[in-house]
């Protein structure tokens, strides 16, 4: 799921809705209302790709990065943000087909609040940051000067493979470093340049900052992994799209200009990313309703937390109990944009093979509704089995048989995809294959939804905003170096 | 290769986008067939000749001559509709039509002082003159006053709303950045049709430009085959055509759209676009003779009037030639003119004169109204990444290249590269 403002555009929308005569019920603040209250472990983005090993451009991998915990104020000061102690963060490879899993990674962090060595090093302080065992910058990650490090391990999982189901789970990684979040030129000066502003749009491993390359791990199992901080790179501003109506009936109050304001500028997420070797993945067959018959994988996320959370202050989270799903994400916009209020929680809920239940909501999308309502226009209600096909179940589908793809910044990316003529081997160099940092998911999506069924006619439709506020790194773990606390772009420039 | 879908949408002719099936017969081919503007001339030459007091007949011989122009890109008519606008006026110093012709002369000729004064006294006769609103509108955008051009506008399709009302505020809307409500009028312009083809044509061209602009290539191509299959002889048209080909990575086939939108039309955009894709495809001779030709444009235009500064100052910019000359022309239409893109052009000429701090001050003011234009974030890309401010280069670079992949055969790749080489340093190591 995604974070409140598209939510309140939906809800800005159905408001509307209500003006033009429509059936729009109560609506709430919230596009799923248990899971605001625990922004930790709320997943905002899941990018699956294939791409090249971070230090061997030669050995093509499944990318997966996952964002959560929306809003991250960079500037945030004493604590800033950490992953939950007592959450499983998993990234899911399935059948891209039945929806069914074959494998996951689980990440799991060490406490958020120790008082001691070696989560803390120096408790007199009020500083997480720059004032550890000595004071000064951090020069390292994890050296004297960072008083408090977030550590994690990460667990395999092989849930079935060809053979059918298996269970085998091994641990391949433990007590991996996290880097310091970026608290500005004085505290962290390596993600910085002279302004105090983060560097990011690295094009090599060597081109990274010293605290992201040292936190970046090779497993001996052949996997890669990252967990850490990172820039928000979603970008866009929904209200903008139906400015066309009236830009007065959703200017202001909204949070956003309404004008072409990316809501998301200025603010960082916790980034947890995996890179798989292709040779280690199993490749299912499927069908895109775009580029005919394929061969890959399905990819989502979830977080888990035990259904007992028992949540003291000063030791380690002990629950080990069963974990129950407080949050999925697969596709960009399916929870947020189609799945109507009274399923989103149950939608978090369940596993995409259970997502047959929620496909009337792509069939008939209620936005196309909402869309001609505001637009005037004509655009297919029902029988959308084309956005059942994207859609249902509700895993990223990654082509594993083309790529690596073409990466934001590179020549020939085109954030619309095949939109754009963005293609190789005739699939889409991103969503709805897989999906990449930079993919203009709202356009796309608006754009598919007012084109189908039949695409006989492309109908452009979007927002005002084209590109994130910063720009991502080409290399693993591909997010943007995360805002620095006392000059991020939410500031007028 | 291009999805299956895309490959039964390029087969289906009809563009609807944004509007509701039905409405589209009005701008559609089974329009009647209405006389070429060479039949009209014809017809009014003839009714002048023998009426020569029919003041309505010599304006609108002004009109047939102003659209004789816009077929053919041929400045030389603006001369002859002035004469027949000026018989008008002499005949009836108060015809409204005759005065707001004036006025679209003089737009046309880009003197933009003279064309509203023209307006301003067609207004004085008839306060609900929409076409005199029109030329004041297309005064203010061009002079950089997007207020004042609003305002204008909105008093012309408060008063008609038509292909014209509707064709001038879409370009409006894109220039301030309002890509979504330009294209959505741009597409009512073309339903509401107008009295002669070329003049949907160009609203479609516009369209496709406008799709490709923001990168949305396959939207583009569609409006551009549904442009071709109806005025297939368009130089808008084929302009764009070899717009979306280029981008396409078809280089053979842009050239091939240019060369004939320059066999009808030689415009000063088609012969530039037509030498770059001959300097990459590396006929170097052919290029050269384009950028001749662009000299040779110019000089004809300044000889029947017409000016055309900004673009000609970003020429000289871009082809390292003349360099302070550029600066000069550029510095002096923006002081008159400060339009965004006269800002660009002139950032453009400072950098090339390495005067970056004074190229950077300029480039703000070219993006101030979020314009969606890659080359301008491209210019002001490389303007930051020569001030060494790396963080602000890689952002409008990685825009320039995220709004359209394709923006220019020469400075896309340079874009890229530029990406490339300042994210291949980590921040700790020393900047070059």
């Amino acid at each position: 799921m995604r974070h409140a403002p598209r939510g309140m555009a939906l809800v800005a929308l159905l408001t509307l809705l209500a003006f033009v005569g429509g059936t729009a019920g109560a609506a709430s603040h919230s596009d799923a209302p248990l899971i605001k209250q625990d922004p930790q472990v709320n997943l905002t983005d899941v990018y699956a790709f294939v791409g090249t090993k971070y230090n061997d451009p030669r050995e093509k991998v499944l990318s997966v990065v996952v964002h959560v915990r929306p809003f991250s104020e960079p500037g945030d000061g004493v604590i800033y943000d950490r992953f939950a102690d007592d959450a499983r963060y998993s990234i899911h490879i399935a059948h891209p087909a039945t929806g069914a899993d074959v494998l996951r990674y689980d990440f799991k962090f060490s406490n958020v609040n120790p008082q001691s060595a070696p989560g803390l090093k120096n408790p007199n302080t009020i500083l997480s940051y720059g004032l550890g065992a000595e004071l000064g910058p951090i020069n390292n990650v994890g050296d004297a000067r960072q008083n408090f490090t977030q550590t994690y391990d990460v667990t395999k999982v092989v849930v079935a493979d060809d053979k059918g189901p298996r269970g085998a789970i091994s641990r391949i990684a433990n007590d991996l470093l996290t880097p310091p979040p970026n608290v500005g030129a004085r505290t962290t000066p390596a993600y910085n340049d002279a302004s105090g502003k983060a560097v990011s749009g690295a094009t090599s491993f060597a081109a990274l900052d010293r605290y992201t390359r040292q936190t970046v791990f090779g497993l001996a199992s052949g996997e890669a992994v990252f967990a850490g901080p990172r820039e928000d790179g979603f970008f866009a501003d929904t209200p903008a799209i139906f400015d066309l109506l009236d830009p007065r009936i959703l200017g202001g109050g909204l949070g956003q200009a309404g004008t072409g304001v990316d809501g998301f500028k200025g603010f960082n997420v916790l980034a947890y990313a995996i890179q798989i070797p292709l040779h280690h993945l199993p490749s299912f067959d499927y069908q895109s309703p775009f580029f005919g018959p394929q061969t890959g994988v399905g990819v989502y996320a979830s977080v888990s937390r035990p259904s007992v959370t028992i949540r003291l202050a000063s030791t380690e989270a002990r629950s080990e109990g069963p974990f129950v799903q407080v949050n999925r994400m697969g596709n960009p916009l399916f929870n947020e944009v189609l799945v109507a209020l009274r399923d989103k929680d149950n939608y978090n809920r369940r596993t995409p093979t259970e997502d047959a239940a929620f496909a009337t909501y792509a069939r008939n999308p209620e936005v196309a509704v909402l869309l001609n309502t505001v637009f005037n226009t004509s655009f297919a209600t029902t029988n959308r089995e084309d956005l059942v096909a994207v859609f249902i179940p509700d895993v990223l589908r990654v082509n594993t048989a083309t790529g690596p793809v073409r990466l934001a910044g590179q020549a020939g990316f085109s954030r619309l995809g095949f939109l754009g003529g963005d293609t190789a081997s005739g699939v889409s160099g991103g969503w709805p294959n897989g999906r990449r940092l930079g993919d203009d998911v709202v356009d796309i999506a608006l754009t598919a939804v007012a084109s189908g069924p039949t695409y006989t006619t492309i109908t452009v439709v979007g927002d005002n905003i084209n590109a994130n506020d910063q720009v991502y790194n080409q290399v693993f773990p591909y997010s943007a170096t995360p805002h620095a606390g006392p000059t991020n772009r939410k500031d007028p420039e | 290769m291009t999805p299956r879908i895309v490959l039964a949408a390029a087969a289906a002719a009809l563009l609807v986008l944004g509007a509701t099936p039905g409405a589209r017969a009005a701008g559609g081919a089974a329009a009647p067939e209405r006389p070429s503007v060479d039949q009209t001339i014809d017809r009014l030459t003839g009714k002048t000749r023998r009426e020569g007091q029919d003041r309505a007949a010599w304006a609108a011989l002004g009109d047939a001559f102003m659209q004789k122009a816009r077929e053919t890109a041929d400045a030389s008519y603006y001369g002859r509709a002035e004469e027949a606008f000026e018989r008008a006026r002499s005949l009836d110093p108060g015809h409204g039509d005759a005065l707001v012709g004036l006025a679209w002369v003089q737009s046309a000729r880009h003197e933009f002082e003279k064309s509203i004064e023209w307006a301003e006294k067609a207004l004085a006769l008839d306060p609900a003159n929409a076409a005199a609103y029109a030329l004041l509108g297309d005064a203010a955008l061009e002079m950089g006053d997007y207020d004042l051009a609003a305002e204008h506008y909105q008093k012309m399709l408060d008063l008609r709303p038509d292909i014209s009302a509707y064709s001038r505020t879409a370009h409006f809307l894109f220039v301030i950045g309002d890509v979504r409500r330009a294209t959505w009028l741009m597409d009512r312009a073309i339903t509401a049709g107008g009295p002669y083809p070329e003049n949907a044509a160009w609203c479609r061209a516009q369209l496709a430009l406008m799709h490709l602009a923001t990168g949305n290539l396959v939207a583009a191509e569609q409006i551009v085959d549904a442009a071709m299959s109806r005025t297939p002889n368009n130089y808008h048209v084929l302009f764009a055509q070899g717009r979306v080909r280029a981008a396409r990575g078809s280089y053979a086939g842009a050239i091939e759209s240019y060369r004939r939108a320059a066999a009808i039309a030689p415009q000063h955009e088609v012969i530039v676009a037509l030498g770059r894709l001959y300097t990459v495809t590396g006929d170097s001779t052919r290029a050269e003779q384009q950028w001749t030709l662009v000299e040779t444009i110019n000089r004809l235009n300044r000889a029947n009037g017409v000016t055309g500064d900004v673009q000609i100052a970003r020429f000289l910019a871009d082809r390292d030639r003349r360099l302070p000359e550029a600066v000069a022309i550029a510095e002096r239409e923006f002081k008159r003119r400060p339009s965004v893109f006269a800002a660009d052009a002139l950032a453009w000429a400072y950098y090339k004169n390495g005067r970056y701090a004074d190229a950077r001050r300029l480039a703000a003011k070219a993006l101030a109204h979020h314009t969606p234009d890659a080359s301008f974030l491209f210019h002001a890309g490389m303007i930051h990444a020569r001030l060494a401010d790396r963080a602000t280069a890689q952002r409008q670079l990685a825009q320039a290249l995220s709004l359209n992949p394709a923006f220019d055969p020469i400075d896309g790749p340079v874009a890229a590269a530029t990406l490339a080489e300042l994210g291949a340093r980590a921040p700790d190591e020393p900047q070059p």
